[in-house]
Formats: structure tokens, sequence, C-alpha cells
């Protein structure tokens, strides 16, 4: 994930760095709440996520390492991991039949959109990520983002769309190598 | 090199899908192969892009002032949820104390069982004493009901003996069964016999000379009775008289006196 336009903050943050922490914040928050509600389908649990999500990072942000990926990756791999737990649960407690009610109303609370994160992602970035998702074929992207987003497993995914686990793991399988292919041609352009 | 088993398997993990097992195959596998390794990471930083689709959104003010409320205050790591309390320092005398009460409590509960387990014991043997007394009773009765069944049978004869110089209130009464060759004897009102002789019971017999000891009792200190069964009789034609006397312990074969207590004839 191309970080090259921005500045690292995290090792300013792992010294105890406030503002750095907030720059860090305004930077990557909206992606990563959007990614919250995409997963949770509910704002207050998003917001909670986050919560934890960001005090995880100040803490742990002298654990980072940039030649592994960049920060919004690294802060992505926090907030999804936290998102799954949450998940798992509340499947627990059985809430999760509201999700499906619940995503519309969460859509439409996208505001402010890339002006306010014009410099979280790059846009070229963005469009090649999305360029990417357009060319799988529907069913290969579904099955991705029920395992990405909603943290289903292999055999979830292929009870709740009713076709067997081999085309399940075939679809992934086929929708992340055609993503990555078109998204190291885009990105290396 | 790449392996197409593993190449499913890596794309499956990037997205988090892969079973445990799998993910264990995988690492093991990406350990040797460095083609594979790569791949993996390929699809792992693919994989991370996803969030990208999404439309950003802004979370409301709130949340970004709690972060910094959390994390403004001190370069200290933090959390959310479980604030850090400083353990509270305890005197080391409250543990000799906490010792020494469950020591105590232990050995009150120690001793309890023990006493319990007496008692148990105890009632047990109790029980045990009844259980043998109830035998012995019902042996007793089944013992008194054949006496009566015999002394009521028709062919019972009876013999009266009367009490002499010795102990002139005494009485007894024999119940004769000839056709069994048994007797039942009841004795009243003897004088208690010393712990050291019994009184023995003779058959005077018209065919003999001396007396034919019958067997031996002892009189009940409290109710100065007794009783005794006396197996194969003689033939009553043959028996004239019976009589008792005090002998050493046990018996002897004839009288040691001739100081009677009590005496009757047969009469047959």
């Amino acid at each position: 994930m191309s970080s090259s336009q921005t500045i690292l903050l995290l090792p300013a943050v792992s010294d105890g760095d406030v503002a750095a922490f907030e720059q860090l914040y305004d930077r990557h928050a909206p992606i990563l709440y959007a990614l919250l509600l995409r997963m949770l389908a509910s704002p207050e649990d998003a917001q909670e996520v986050l919560q934890e999500a960001f005090v995880k990072a100040w803490n742990d942000a002298s654990r980072y390492d940039p030649s592994r990926g960049s920060e919004l990756a690294w802060l992505i791999s926090i907030t999804r991991s936290r998102g799954i737990d949450r998940i798992r649960s509340r499947k627990v407690r059985g809430e999760r039949e509201k999700d499906a009610a619940r995503d519309n109303s969460i859509r439409s609370t996208a505001v402010d959109g890339m002006a306010a994160v014009e410099s979280v992602v790059a846009g070229e970035e963005q469009r090649a990520v999305r360029a990417a998702l357009a060319e799988i074929p529907e069913a290969q992207r579904q099955a991705l983002e029920l395992a990405y987003f909603d943290g289903l497993s292999q055999s979830e995914i292929a009870g709740k769309l009713g076709v067997p686990l081999g085309t399940i793991k075939t679809r992934m399988q086929l929708g992340m190598r055609k993503m990555r292919e078109r998204l190291r041609e885009s990105l290396d352009r | 090199m790449i392996h197409e088993t593993f190449d499913e398997i890596a794309a499956l993990e990037a997205v988090g899908a892969a079973t445990a097992d799998e993910s264990r195959f995988l690492a093991e596998h990406l350990e040797g192969c460095n083609d594979c390794a790569a791949l993996a990471r390929a699809y792992r930083e693919t994989a991370a892009r996803l969030p990208l689709m999404l439309d950003p959104v802004s979370p409301p003010p709130g949340v970004r002032r709690s972060i910094m409320d959390a994390v403004g205050a001190s370069v200290q790591p933090v959390t959310l949820e479980i604030p850090y309390r400083p353990r509270p320092f305890i005197d080391p005398r409250w543990y000799a104390t906490a010792a020494l009460l469950f020591l105590a409590l232990w050995g009150w509960r120690e001793v309890g069982i023990r006493v319990e387990r007496e008692q148990v014991r105890a009632e047990r043997a109790v029980a045990a004493r009844l259980e043998e007394e109830r035998h012995l009773l019902a042996a007793d009765n089944r013992r008194m009901m054949a006496q009566m069944q015999e002394l009521a049978a028709p062919g019972t004869r009876t013999i009266a003996l009367a009490g002499q110089k010795m102990a002139p209130s005494a009485s007894a009464r024999i119940f004769m069964d000839p056709a069994r060759r048994r007797a039942i004897i009841f004795f009243y009102d003897m004088p208690p016999n010393p712990s050291n002789r019994s009184y023995e019971l003779w058959i005077i017999r018209a065919d003999k000379k001396a007396p034919e000891g019958a067997g031996t009792f002892d009189v009940d200190p409290e109710s100065h009775r007794s009783s005794m069964t006396i197996e194969r009789l003689p033939v009553d034609t043959e028996i004239k008289a019976l009589a008792v006397t005090l002998e050493p312990k046990g018996g002897v074969t004839t009288p040691t006196s001739s100081d009677y207590y009590l005496m009757g004839e047969a009469g047959l």
C-alpha cells in the first residue's frame, strides 16, 4: 500500500508525540471507521472499536515496521482484528441478525466523502482498488467481502450462499489472484 | 515455483478465511518456499486494500476527543477499558492471620468429621446390638411358643415340687411329655444361688439306687425364679421322685448333701 506521499507518523507516536497521533487519527480514522461500519453495521459498536484500535495503536506504535507495509495497512490490520473480535462476541450474543436492516442507513451516514480524507487515501490508489474490484465477477467479489468484512469462514460462506465449499475456495482464490494482478498493473504504472 | 495448493490457501488466509489447519499447513510450507512466501505477502497486501473500496466516513467528533483524552495526558501506555490500579499493600500479618484462621477452621472441620464418624460407629454398634437382641428375643419367642404348645399337649403330665427345710416357701412345677421324653420345669421363690454354686435337679428312679442328675440351673436374684428343659428323660414309669440340691458350680454326678431345697414324688 503506497504511502510515499505522506510522512510517517508512527515513529513519532511511539515516542509519545500526541500531536503526531492526532495527525495519524485525522489521516486514517475515516477509512477505518468506514471499515468498522461495514463490518459491524452499528455506529455505536464501530465507534467503540475505533477507540480501542487507536488506543492499541498508541500503545503498540513502536512495533510498527515500515518495511512490512504502510501505516494504513498496519492500522487496518489492527482495526479489522478488533472488528472480527467484536463480530465473534456478538455472534455469541446472537445480535448479528440486525445487520442487514441497518446496512442501508449506515451507508447513508457517510459524510464529507473524499474531502475529509483526501490526504488519507491517495485517490489514485482508491481508484485502482475500485477498478480492480469492478473487474472481478460478482460471485467472487461477494465471497471475498463476506470473508474479509463479515469475518465468515469458508463453510459459513458456502452455507450462506448455498454453494459447495470447493466452489467458494475457488471463487476466493480467483478473485484474489485477479485483484492482485490488476492492482500490480495499476500501481506499478 | 508457486505451488497451486498453497496459492489457494494463501488467498484464503489473506482474507481470513483459511481454517486453522490450512493456516498451519501454509505457515510450515512458507518457511521453506520463498516463492510461495512472496505470493502470500502479495495476497495480504491486496487484502489490506479491500477497505479502500469503501467510502470514507468521518467518525463523530466525540470519538476523537475520547481517544485524545485517553492518550493526551500521558505518554505511558493506556487502555480504555481497564484502568491500571496499583495492587494494594497487604500486611504480611494478615496472611499469617488468614493462615491461622484457615488452619483453625480446617482443624475444627476435622474434629467435627471425627466426632461424626464416632457417632456413626456408636450408632452402628447400638443397631447391631439391638439387632442381636431382636434375634435372641425372636428365638426366645419361638422357644416359648414351642414350650406352650408342649404344655398344652394332651399327654402332658404335671408334677409339683414342694419347698423343703432349706427353702420352705419355694416350689416348682414340672410339665412332662412322656411321648417325647421331654420336660419343662418352672421354679418359684427360690433363694438366689451363690456365684460359685448352682442348683441341680435330681431324678430318683425306681430302678436305680443313686439319684441321677438331670441338669443345673441358676436363680434370678430379682425374681427368685428360674426354668429349665430336660431332654431324654427316663421312661416316666421309672421316675419315682424329683429333688433339688445346691451343688458346686456346673453340677456333680451325685448329690454332695442331703439338704434338699425342693422335692416331690412323681406319682406316676
